[in-house]
């Protein structure tokens, strides 16, 4: 089952910008690998509130074996989902 | 042989996949430092202190879902895809073409996507998986019989373990020794079974192909960390959960025949389900439905939701026709194209005139009279 979260996270960045670790519930997750990232472009047809922004998402294997995503839209970053 | 997980990793350095303390796939590298399959992965780590190891249990739902990739080529060629290991299925190849040749296409398209593949061909599940271990690229068999009758009986893989070490304290060593055994004799000693037996070691196999894939059902998740009881957070998880199942529909191609939402709350757990007339694939569908039962599964406190959908099926996807009237005046349609244009920061779309064109009667008239005109004409 994947599990959806969305909730905002801490993150630690590398040089490139490109998540190291971060944490979630107060757990700090070492990232492991990073299988793929791409740019989703949002829902830019729409305007005002509501409208999904742009967002770099990054699916990422942690040291500890959870397989998840997260993305940073507007400088902020978010666990989206995890995989069971 | 899980070499799924060596893919995209090789950086020319030892690497291996361990199972159980065991190495269970390598790399190149990894070969040549005199590492192989079945070593155990302490002597291989007291040689190679910097070896890196993938744990196939931690890493196996990243690669469950890479190995989607690979179905996914397979679905393209066969509706019969029935995947039985991380990294092996059962393909419905049945076809008056040559099956080697079909074969050797399914191959070549998932190797384009630069994953190692083989296949082995038969009659049925026990020859071709057989088959597929002694593969290079494609390996067909024609004659299922002599194919299996050298190999020892433990080939056997459909048999229960017990069966296969009974068969053995009998002084039976091959498939070879047991296809000599007449079949009164094995249902004599096995029961009904031993018909099954018999028909294995002649290579006959009927167990079909299920379509196993792609998945019927598709569902997401949302766990609150303290149970709410105001429709503001749960509208909130179910629009992400709405969403994301809609996105994964679409990039299917799949409609949904049923929708299931379950609310675990602080009183139980509370199941109800859609059955729809017709399938459906639209977001606002899925929507609607989850509204309606909301209403009827929320009755406290709500610890968790899970959103399915089921009986799932090929999608027939209607796009807007563009010179329809009724769609040139959404507003939707306007508000995107305004956005497009100052993304893009300038004019790069405009609407086209519509062109006259004749009826069909009118144009087969006018391939015999060019000079015909004044007729009935439709945009």
């Amino acid at each position: 089952m994947v599990r959806m979260i969305d909730a905002p996270i801490e993150v630690s960045e590398d040089g490139a910008g490109r998540p190291r670790e971060f944490y979630y519930r107060g757990r700090r997750r070492h990232v492991l690998r990073i299988v793929e990232d791409w740019l989703e472009t949002g829902e830019w047809w729409k305007e005002g509130l509501g409208a999904l922004p742009e967002r770099r998402v990054y699916r990422l294997f942690t040291e500890e074996g959870l397989l998840c995503e997260i993305y940073s839209a507007g400088g902020r970053w978010f666990l989206y989902r995890t995989y069971d | 042989m899980p070499d799924l997980f060596l893919h995209g990793r090789d950086s020319g350095s030892p690497l291996v996949v361990s199972r159980e303390g065991r190495i269970v796939a390598l790399n190149e590298a990894a070969r040549r430092e005199g590492l192989g399959e079945g070593m155990s992965l302490e002597s291989a780590r007291t040689c190679w202190p910097g070896l890196e190891v993938l744990d196939y249990e931690r890493e196996l739902p990243l690669y469950q879902r890479q190995a989607a990739a690979v179905w996914d080529v397979c679905y393209s060629h066969t509706p019969g895809v029935e995947p039985f290991e991380v990294n092996a299925a059962f393909l419905d190849l049945t076809c008056p073409d040559a099956p080697h040749e079909r074969a050797l296409r399914i191959v070549r398209d998932i190797r384009r996507r630069g994953i190692a593949a083989v296949m082995g061909v038969g009659p049925g599940k026990l020859v071709a998986r057989l088959a597929a271990e002694r593969a290079r690229a494609v390996a067909v068999v024609e004659d299922p019989a002599s194919f299996l009758a050298p190999q020892p009986v433990e080939a056997l893989w459909p048999l229960p373990i017990d069966t296969l070490r009974r068969l053995r304290r009998l002084g039976i060593a091959t498939v070879g020794d047991l296809q000599k055994v007449p079949e009164e004799e094995l249902v004599r000693r096995f029961g009904e079974g031993g018909r099954e037996i018999h028909d294995l070691a002649m290579g006959v196999d009927k167990r079909p192909v299920a379509r196993a894939y792609p998945p019927v059902k598709i569902g997401r998740r949302w766990e609150f960390e303290v149970p709410v009881v105001t429709m503001g957070p749960i509208e909130r998880a179910l629009t992400i959960l709405v969403r994301d199942l809609h996105d994964e529909l679409f990039r299917m191609g799949r409609a949904f025949g049923s929708l299931t939402l379950k609310v675990e709350g602080e009183g139980g757990v509370e199941v109800c389900t859609r059955r729809l007339m017709r399938p459906r694939h639209s977001a606002e569908s899925i929507r609607n439905i989850v509204k309606r039962l909301l209403r009827e599964v929320v009755r406290g406190p709500v610890a968790a939701l899970e959103l399915s959908l089921g009986d799932l099926e090929e999608a027939e996807f209607r796009q807007g026709l563009l010179f329809d009237a009724e769609v040139r005046r959404s507003p939707a349609l306007e508000r995107a194209i305004r956005s497009l244009r100052r993304r893009c920061k300038g004019t790069v779309i405009g609407w086209g005139d519509s062109i006259l064109v004749p009826e069909r009667r009118e144009r087969m008239l006018m391939l015999w009279d060019p000079m015909r005109g004044g007729l009935p004409w439709s945009e």
